[in-house]
């Protein structure tokens, strides 16, 4: 058990877990929703001789994801470009979207829960996440919008 | 002596008489009883990327996934972790390619986009910065750069560059050619030592929200190695049967010292293909990228694009061992089902012997009979491995 828990931290979302998680951004924009500016500093998925890796970004940009067996998986070109999400107007520390931008895997949640997805900008994608786990975004961080 | 020499002349003739070839030796290499890394150090490995090992048998680990190298001694236990978390001088975002330069250790960082150099006794570093990514247009005043991956260091401070090369805008056409590039210590471009075809390597999918980037489960591309004292590198071209007769496939081996090269053809017969090999390796796919990371990319789609030979490549994978011998695990039609054959070649490119191993085991470095790598473990965790290779 364990070693499946520690697994599960180490595949926060591989490289990129050494960053801190970004925070939604209004940029002093106002209305309920904005659309997200497209983001600078992306990752890029290479491949070397059988090895795929995430390089080039800015830690805090949620927008790459590496597997040894796999390969890479990458959202947003232009990271934010197509995302079309709506942002949080007060900036707020933690954010849930039912944004259609593919969420990457960032938090593996401990014992068996579901695992938390982010999209390129760190904001909770919601279509990945359980009811109950909405709620406890909710309760740790006092925002949500949806 | 002369006796000896003389028995072996006529054991020569007599197989030549009979127009056959020596038999090649065949070994087996088995996990070394006295070498057992901790606990705690497997569980932190899940992508292990490259590994060096120092003359007193040091063992240095480079995990993608880790922003830091792990240092082992010679009996598995772990002595240091080098670098930590960070953007600072000997930090890492993440690890990827690591060998010797001199009396120090260098690590690539994909993440930081930079190479850092640390004393293999003692502490301090030093960092080269790559910028890999934003190569300015050649000109007079401003000639080209590398902009790709360091694979090695030589010990005249040239390097060894990959470069992935796009032949379009569109996404979904990815890097067709890798170049080979060496570059001098000041990263000017000194010389393209090789083009490989990139096309059956990785298969990528655009679609509105993103890319996914899925390894080809059978590629055909060539392969490369390089050592990690940065002296030798080898190429393999392994372009997958279209029929089942006697094939051949091309190793070159390089001598970046000396400025010389040697190649040799190696025949085979191909190992046929079974679509249920075929099947289980989408399903893992369609498991793994599909069903774990969201990806929009369907089964179907992926059974259309990918690249499914009829016979499997006869190379999977390559390694120049520091006693510089090429390591090649190959699958040939008459070769061990349910481990992996590896076909061992002297610096000229002759062959040694056959030895097998765990098909679990990821080789990395190789010395005599000694192996170092990796076994991968169902739960998708990586442990530290010495096998020794005894005759089969």
């Amino acid at each position: 058990m364990k070693r499946i828990n520690l697994l599960a931290i180490l595949s926060l979302i591989g490289l990129l877990a050494v960053a801190p998680p970004a925070t939604a951004q209004s940029g002093g924009r106002g209305g309920a929703t904005t659309m997200a500016k497209t983001t600078q500093g992306c990752w890029v998925c290479m491949y070397s001789n059988g090895a795929s890796y995430c390089t080039g970004g800015v830690p805090g940009n949620w927008n790459c994801n590496v597997t040894l067996e796999n390969g890479c998986l990458t959202s947003s070109p232009g990271c934010g470009a197509g995302a079309m999400l709506p942002l949080d107007p007060d900036g707020a520390a933690q954010y849930v979207s039912r944004g259609s931008a593919i969420g990457l895997t960032t938090v593996m949640a401990e014992g068996g829960g579901p695992p938390i997805r982010r999209n390129c900008e760190g904001v909770v994608v919601a279509r990945y996440q359980a009811p109950e786990n909405i709620e406890g975004i909710r309760a740790r961080t006092g925002s949500l919008s949806l | 002596m002369s006796r000896i020499a003389s028995r072996w002349s006529l054991a020569v003739v007599a197989l030549l008489a009979a127009g056959t070839e020596p038999p090649v030796p065949r070994f087996v290499a088995q996990p070394d009883a006295s070498f057992t890394a901790p606990d705690s150090v497997d569980e932190e490995l899940s992508y292990v990327t490259d590994m060096a090992i120092d003359a007193d048998g040091s063992i240095f680990v480079a995990d993608l996934r880790l922003p830091h190298v792990l240092e082992l001694d010679s009996l598995g236990r772990l002595r240091r972790i080098i670098g930590r978390s960070g953007a600072g001088p000997g930090e890492f975002v993440s690890t990827l390619l690591l060998g010797f330069y001199r009396d120090s250790l260098w690590v690539f960082d994909p993440g930081a986009l930079r190479i850092s150099f640390f004393p293999r006794r003692g502490t301090g570093v030093a960092t080269l910065p790559l910028d890999a990514l934003r190569t300015p247009v050649a000109n007079e005043r401003n000639p080209r750069v590398h902009r790709g991956t360091p694979l090695a260091i030589s010990p005249d401070g040239s390097l060894l560059m990959l470069e992935n090369v796009a032949v379009s805008d569109n996404p979904a056409d990815g890097y067709r050619n890798a170049l080979l590039l060496r570059a001098d210590r000041s990263l000017l471009i000194q010389d393209t030592l090789a083009r490989l075809v990139n096309v059956h390597s990785v298969c990528i999918f655009a679609y509105r929200d993103g890319e996914s980037h899925i390894n080809q489960p059978f590629p055909d591309d060539p392969l490369y190695a390089e050592s990690n004292d940065g002296k030798r590198f080898a190429t393999v071209t392994r372009t997958a049967a279209t029929g089942g007769g006697e094939q051949r496939f091309t190793v070159t081996l390089f001598s970046l010292m000396e400025r010389r090269s040697v190649t040799r053809e190696i025949s085979y017969r191909p190992r046929p293909l079974p679509s249920r090999v075929v099947d289980s390796a989408i399903a893992a796919l369609g498991e793994g990228m599909l069903g774990n990371f969201g990806s929009p990319v369907t089964v179907d789609s992926l059974r259309r694009r990918l690249f499914l030979p009829s016979f499997y490549p006869p190379v999977s994978r390559l390694r120049l061992a520091r006693d510089g011998t090429l390591w090649m695990s190959v699958r040939f039609a008459d070769g061990p089902a349910d481990v992996t054959e590896w076909m061992v070649l002297s610096p000229r490119g002759f062959e040694l012997r056959r030895v097998t191993t765990p098909s679990s085991f990821l080789l990395f470095e190789a010395d005599r009979d000694v192996l170092w790598g990796v076994n991968r473990l169902p739960d998708q965790t990586m442990e530290v491995a010495r096998l020794r290779v005894t005759r089969g």
